[in-house]
């Protein structure tokens, strides 16, 4: 093959150069990308906290989130500003049980239901609203 | 439980399961990097804390975890020193368009991949505290980087850094390390900016300035450290604290200005004098213990925080897999198809692509970097984990698929090019110095340039203070001198080393390596409890030294005249061949082979064929006489031929055959020595990848076996 620095420049563009422009295009187009809202790190439960619930720790990696309450942790999603957990606490009056946290997240504040089949502290039929708030770090 | 107690059990439980872990992987042939990295990944959450949470909580604490933190930034900071330290720009000259466009092609293709797959993953797996700028650069860079030491590590141990795919390879790696390094630099000055830890102007100013000064200033004044270590000989440790200092004021530097404090300390290695003593010096004194100790560290701790249950679901792992291909596609395609398209063979080709595609530890940090600031989320951070691990694990055998050694071998036959050949040589006797100086010169191949170490080690008694500064005394001149006054009459560089030691043999073979000797050049005299030659010292050197080793004894001082080789079979009579043709070669001398073949036995070479194994130049040919002797005593025929005084240099290699053979004691007389007065020069090859060449030799226990 021949090595002739016009080849050797011609190459440097062609696999050199479309790839740089192509990055450049590729910034381009993230701009009008959107990511999920940051939730991640602990919330306080200020209103409506199920005893052994007043702590909530999400761990989030994009609309994929780990939330730990009641020493213990259940993945969790978020779509938009909506969050949905199965929560099973290992401890407090709720322990063993399952309680569906469904909640919306506006700036630093979480408000949302929580609805359980067996627990008493959120009885399905009526959902314990609760409140939490980011806590400082 | 007090923090230093949890601290001291740490180290002990990572050091412990890294080594297992690093013995386990390289008896299937992988890196010992790889098995660090899976004992950290072993020893977080994924493993450990998934099957025993309890004892996980109690070993790893998460309120202790910052001390192990702290520690491993220290040792990374020295290890990053390292690697800049062995960065050579000499790599980079003269590799030709083929290296200058693979690796270029080799950061961009997978830098362009990295950032187009960040147009999926932004929504999927970040938030919205982080730029997608910021994301898709990161992505880029991390698809991007190759762990060049890894790669150097096993270009050498495949012994492929003298051929054309080394060559390019290393270039590439070499080039790819500077560029990652530096786009991570703006990656981390963008993010910082971002959260307006510094403002991103003040870093960019500052970071132009800082490599200004590095190169403009730094750069010529550490030439001083070059000097002060050739007028010393050897890295003191004052010269190592001035390092370290240095080291420690780049990083502090680099990270004051908002990139990383890794950057600046790799950036002082890169500036470092490139002499090749003071940087086997240096990175000896520093290597154990940030390889041994602060590394796994670095490795747990990153293993601390990957979670490889967050990557649940079909979906999560559809994205690992996106990344898998990208990250391969990208580096070890764009490398393949950039090499394949500058003249290189589909198999060299595909070779670079596969080295270039380790990633090794240099993934590992630059992904803590980025889990640190938040560019990425845990999940990805535990996906690119795997991909880090996966990649390098691969290296190994793909490479040995496409690339067998034997392949390999003929390549670095083919393609080696002519470079230093190092000889060390030990001095005891001041007044034997000459004369090893003489040998190490002839034994010098044509075409390579002899490098030459003077060593002196002194014996320690036990009431001597371990003060390796006290070498300063008159002992250096007194045993050395002989030797450098010979070396400048014969206008040949001597590089002088003079230590302290308990162990001379073990010493003089660590010495070896560190220098990367080709050969352990001996000189012998009568010791006080022993008359044999391969005792004592001599038989350490022979058994640990990783080079091959060749003892003299001088019996006159006159200039050889003819050169008797004898030639049976054995592994260390070609080594001989080899040595008796190098010294006719460089001394015009006429060289005898004597081959000793029993009687009614088929010889093992012809005449042509012992000729052709001295690898003489084709002028000198006709000056090699091979004489065939039958006899059932090889070692008697030897003497008689020796005592006619026709050869007054002997070059022989190690084996029973001729009554040689290394042992600390033993009653076996060394014949030879004792019935003839000609000059020897005993040779021991050494056989790569056998790391005590010499327990026991094979030959010596065939040769017994036939001998019964």
């Amino acid at each position: 093959m021949s090595s002739s620095p016009l080849r050797t420049m011609v190459l440097y563009v062609g696999l050199v150069g479309v790839p740089l422009a192509g990055l450049v295009g590729v910034l381009r187009a993230g701009v009008g990308l959107a990511a999920p809202p940051a939730i991640g790190g602990a919330w306080v439960v200020e209103v409506g906290a199920c005893p052994g619930l007043e702590r909530l720790e999400i761990d989030q990696s994009g609309r994929f989130l780990r939330a730990r309450a009641g020493g213990a942790a259940s993945d969790a999603q978020l779509d938009g500003a909506r969050i949905t957990a199965t929560l099973r606490p290992a401890e407090g009056p709720c322990a063993g049980q399952t309680i569906a946290l469904h909640g919306r997240f506006t700036e630093d504040v979480l408000t949302g239901t929580l609805r359980s089949e067996a627990c008493t502290c959120a009885p399905s039929a009526g959902p314990r609203s609760f409140r939490a708030r980011r806590e400082e770090p | 439980m007090h923090f230093i107690l949890i601290l001291l059990l740490q180290i002990g439980v990572i050091l412990v399961v890294s080594r297992i872990a690093s013995a386990l992987f390289r008896r299937i042939g992988q890196p010992q990097v790889v098995g660090e990295m899976a004992a950290g990944i072993l020893l977080g959450p994924s493993l450990f804390g998934w099957l025993a949470p309890s004892m996980s909580a109690a070993i790893f604490p998460p309120e202790s975890l910052v001390h192990l933190n702290t520690l491993s930034q220290v040792g990374l900071v020295v290890f990053m020193f390292l690697v800049g330290l062995e960065f050579d720009p000499k790599l980079l000259r003269g590799r030709g368009h083929a290296a200058l466009v693979t690796s270029h092609v080799s950061i961009v293709a997978p830098f362009f991949l990295g950032s187009l797959l960040a147009l999926l993953l932004y929504p999927q797996l970040s938030d919205d505290s982080v730029s997608f700028d910021g994301f898709a650069l990161f992505m880029g860079a991390a698809m991007s980087v190759t762990a060049f030491p890894v790669l150097a590590r096993i270009l050498q141990e495949r012994n492929l850094m003298r051929t054309k795919v080394g060559a390019i390879a290393i270039a590439c790696a070499a080039v790819d390390d500077v560029t990652a390094w530096a786009i991570l630099a703006v990656v981390v000055a963008i993010v910082r900016a971002n959260s307006l830890h510094t403002p991103l102007w003040l870093t960019l100013t500052g970071s132009v300035i800082y490599v200004g000064v590095m190169l403009v200033v730094v750069r010529p004044a550490l030439r001083l450290l070059e000097k002060r270590y050739h007028y010393r000989g050897r890295v003191s440790q004052d010269l190592v604290a001035v390092v370290l200092v240095l080291v420690l004021a780049s990083a502090w530097t680099t990270e004051w200005l908002g990139i990383h404090a890794l950057f600046g300390a790799f950036c002082f290695g890169a500036v470092m004098p490139k002499d090749r003593g003071l940087v086997h010096e240096l990175t000896d004194k520093l290597e154990h213990v940030t390889v041994v100790l602060l590394l796994p560290i670095f490795f747990a701790n990153a293993g601390l925080r990957t979670s490889i249950g967050l990557v649940s679901g079909a979906e999560m792992w559809s994205f690992f897999g996106l990344i898998m291909l990208v990250a391969v596609g990208g580096k070890l395609g764009g490398s393949a198809i950039a090499a394949r398209m500058t003249g290189l063979g589909w198999r060299e080709a595909s070779a670079i692509g596969i080295l270039m595609n380790t990633r090794g530890l240099m993934e590992l940090v630059i992904l803590t970097i980025g889990l640190d600031l938040g560019v990425i989320s845990p999940a990805l951070f535990a996906m690119l984990v795997m991909m880090a691990l996966a990649t390098t694990f691969m290296t190994t055998p793909m490479l040995q698929w496409l690339y067998p050694m034997e392949r390999l071998r003929e390549a670095a036959r083919e393609e080696g090019e002519p470079e230093d050949f190092t000889i060390l040589v030990p001095v005891s006797l001041p007044a034997s110095g000459p004369g090893l100086l003489r040998v190490a010169c002839a034994l010098v191949p044509r075409g390579r340039t002899a490098r030459v170490y003077g060593a002196h080690l002194r014996r320690v008694d036990d009431h001597s203070l371990p003060d390796v500064d006290t070498s300063d005394g008159p002992s250096r001149d007194a045993a050395l001198d002989p030797l450098m006054k010979k070396a400048e009459e014969l206008g040949t560089a001597v590089r002088p080393l003079v230590f302290a030691t308990e162990r001379p043999g073990h010493d003089i073979a660590d010495l070896a390596r560190t220098k990367g000797a080709d050969m352990v050049l001996m000189g012998w005299h009568k010791p006080v409890v022993s008359n044999r030659i391969l005792g004592g010292v001599v038989n350490e050197v022979m058994s640990r030294a990783e080079s091959d080793v060749a003892v003299y004894v001088e019996r006159s001082f006159t200039l050889w005249k003819r050169i008797l080789v004898p030639y049976r079979d054995a592994v260390h009579d070609d080594a001989a061949l080899d040595a008796a043709g190098r010294i006719g070669a460089t001394s015009g001398i006429p060289v005898t082979v004597l081959h000793v073949a029993a009687p009614g036995d088929d010889v093992v070479a012809t005449a042509g064929e012992l000729i052709d194994r001295l690898m003489l130049p084709r002028e000198m040919r006709s000056l090699v006489d091979v004489k065939v002797v039958r006899s059932d005593d090889a070692l008697d025929a030897l003497v008689v031929q020796v005592r006619r005084g026709e050869h007054d240099l002997v070059v022989i290699g190690v084996a029973r055959t001729w009554g040689l053979t290394p042992s600390f004691f033993g009653v076996r007389h060394e014949r030879l020595a004792a019935d003839t007065n000609a000059n020897l020069l005993i040779l021991r090859k050494h056989v790569k990848g056998q790391r005590r060449p010499m327990a026991p030799p094979a030959e010596a226990v065939a040769d017994a076996a036939a001998a019964e």
